[in-house]
């Protein structure tokens, strides 16, 4: 890269960016403050306070919360040991893997979760209330699929995977120990990253958990957008925030993290 | 039954066979070196000694115990990769700890023989250091000491040199030879390198297309090569097409000049066969006892500080033949008519089907 500042042309397309990204938010902001301008106080925190002290938003927040959390850890307990044999032994299956990690950008979630409901129709998963709970963390899995694949995979595409593996076994090694304490250490900032993309995908998430009447954040949020004004803006100001923190947290984290997973 | 055995050792992957008929004994504490251009076979049979590949068929044993089949990390064979392959989340005491952690040492144990390992690469300063924060030398020092550290039965070095600078790699291959020296440990080395594996070895395995070429002593392998590959692999050597004159007294004529090579030919009379002469059998000017003699035009010189080498013009054959400097050395002209002499015992008469590759550098 060189030290040039760059034409003016495209600062001036970067401002249009940024005002088409910058306009909105602000406005959302200002009008979410608006909720008290007709009793003459111009900015007004109280939407946010009413917003706050309803106990939905805790309750169906812990929801959401509980359901990232373990999307992830099942997603990391099947991705990590797939992408990781996949790179050691059968690399001939990357491609399709490949492919199949588009799937979920294909298909709708609107056609995921009917797909889910009419096959499981009269198991227990839809029967339930733990089946269906069951049924919708089964659908996050596939939702974080893409992203959590890919990114573990372009952490063990760094590593050297084959002869660190080697060398742990002829260090006696048995594949727990080199799993747990040679490559998932390694692969510790992509399964992070993996992991609050995930967060940030399960927690927001609206079409399958209401499909199956599931009482999420995303639903919660939309039951406020319907019935109240004001609230909604300020709502949509806390989850933005929330997001925004999530990704600044995954971008600290893969900072002070880089260093340590450099490899020759 | 030898310390390390490899007995009719084959290994035939889907659509090529990577080594065949493969017999090898190494005694205990022997420095043995498995030499051959790429894809001749011998990591292929280095992985299978240490339990990443499984022999297709054969056996191999280790201290009287038959290992063919036993997983990799049973064997207690120390590895050491051209990659370094240290684990870049452990400090240098960890990568060497690893091993001892996985066998449940105690912890005093393992902070003793941690302390040990780092004295003998000569690294005490580096142990809180992670691997990116060292040079590739230095790491593949600890990748030494980590194998080491376990006391395997055999070490494994897979052209642990490959991907250092040359200076680096003169140094720590002196190194790896004393460190075997001192502990005595059974190693077998891979490497493409000829001056490396002469340098080093005990016994060298020369390979080629997955079969053993030649077992010998760097001294045998150099001087006695047994077959036409091993003569042009190991080592310069100067290759000169030529017609066998009487063969039961070992005359031949290299274009228009008579030499004696010393014993009776295979190849009758009139048959076409390679004379094939290391550089530093050649001397400069005549001399008697039998010598043979080949005149020609010297067409270049290159001073290399302890010898010289000359490229010789003989009769249409460039030969390149290695001088030894010393103070009274006279060197000839470019252009100037030189009398090369050499001893009849020092040609080696290949085939003329022989292949030979690696004719004159």
């Amino acid at each position: 890269m060189t030290k040039r500042r760059g034409s003016p042309l495209a600062w001036g397309l970067l401002g249009v960016g940024m005002l088409y990204l910058l306009v909105p938010l602000l406005a959302t902001f200002q009008f979410s403050t608006q909720i008290q301008a007709a009793r003459g106080i111009p900015i007004s925190f109280l939407a946010y306070n009413n917003v706050l002290s309803a106990p939905a938003l805790a309750e169906s927040f812990v929801f959401s919360l509980r359901t990232a959390l373990i999307t992830i850890a099942v997603s990391v307990l099947i991705v990590v040991p797939t992408a990781y044999w996949i790179n050691l032994r059968m690399r001939f299956l990357r491609p399709v893997i490949e492919f199949l990690t588009l799937l979920p950008f294909v298909i709708p979630a609107v056609v995921l979760a009917f797909a889910l409901i009419r096959s499981y129709n009269g198991t227990d998963l839809t029967n339930t209330r733990d089946g269906v709970y069951v049924l919708m963390v089964g659908a996050y899995v596939m939702l974080s699929f893409p992203y959590m694949y890919r990114s573990v995979d372009t952490g063990l595409q760094a590593l050297n995977i084959r002869a660190l593996t080697e060398a742990a076994q002829s260090l006696g090694a048995g594949w727990g120990t080199i799993l747990f304490r040679v490559v998932v250490p390694n692969l510790l900032v992509s399964i992070l990253n993996g992991a609050f993309i995930t967060f940030s995908i399960v927690i927001g998430e609206y079409t399958i958990a209401s499909l199956l009447s599931q009482p999420g954040f995303g639903p919660y949020m939309f039951s406020v957008a319907s019935r109240k004004v004001y609230e909604p803006s300020a709502l949509a100001m806390l989850s933005f925030g929330l997001t925004f923190f999530t990704i600044l947290l995954i971008q600290r984290l893969s900072r002070g993290r880089n260093v340590g997973t450099a490899v020759r | 039954m030898a310390y390390l055995d490899l007995q009719n050792v084959e290994k035939h992957f889907t659509n090529f066979t990577a080594v065949q008929n493969f017999n090898l004994s190494v005694e205990k504490g022997e420095f043995v070196s498995f030499l051959g251009p790429s894809g001749c076979g011998k990591t292929t049979t280095l992985r299978m000694v240490a339990g990443f590949e499984t022999p297709s068929a054969g056996e191999i044993t280790l201290a009287g115990a038959d290992i063919t089949r036993l997983p990799a990390n049973r064997r207690n064979i120390g590895m050491v990769f051209q990659s370094y392959a240290l684990f870049p989340n452990m400090t240098v005491r960890d990568n060497i700890a690893f091993g001892m952690k996985i066998a449940r040492k105690p912890a005093d144990e393992i902070r003793r023989r941690v302390d040990e390992m780092l004295g003998i690469i000569h690294m005490q300063e580096f142990g809180h250091r992670f691997p990116h924060q060292l040079s590739g030398g230095q790491q593949q020092r600890v990748a030494l000491a980590r194998a080491l550290a376990i006391q395997p039965q055999v070490l494994l070095l897979d052209e642990p040199l490959s991907a250092l600078d040359a200076k680096i790699r003169l140094s720590l291959r002196q190194e790896i030879r004393q460190i075997q020296r001192k502990l005595g440990i059974t190693t077998i080395y891979v490497t493409h390198d000829q001056e490396e594996a002469l340098s080093i070895s005990d016994r060298i395995v020369v390979m080629n297309k997955g079969r053993i070429e030649q077992v010998g002593t760097p001294l045998e392998i150099y001087n006695t090569p047994q077959t036409a590959f091993v003569a042009s692999f190991v080592g310069t050597l100067n290759v000169l097409q030529s017609t066998v004159k009487d063969a039961a007294a070992g005359h031949v004529m290299v274009a228009d000049q008579p030499v004696n090579v010393g014993k009776p030919i295979r190849e009758p009379g009139g048959a076409a066969v390679a004379v094939a002469i290391r550089p530093e059998a050649f001397g400069l000017g005549e001399a008697g006892n039998g010598a043979n003699h080949l005149r020609g035009t010297v067409e270049d010189m290159y001073f290399l500080g302890s010898v010289v080498r000359l490229r010789v013009d003989v009769s249409g054959y460039t030969i390149s033949a290695d001088v030894f400097n010393n103070q009274q050395l006279a060197l000839p002209n470019r252009g100037e008519m030189v009398t090369l002499h050499f001893m009849p015992e020092a040609c080696m008469v290949l085939p003329k089907t022989a292949e030979v590759t690696a004719g004159v550098e």
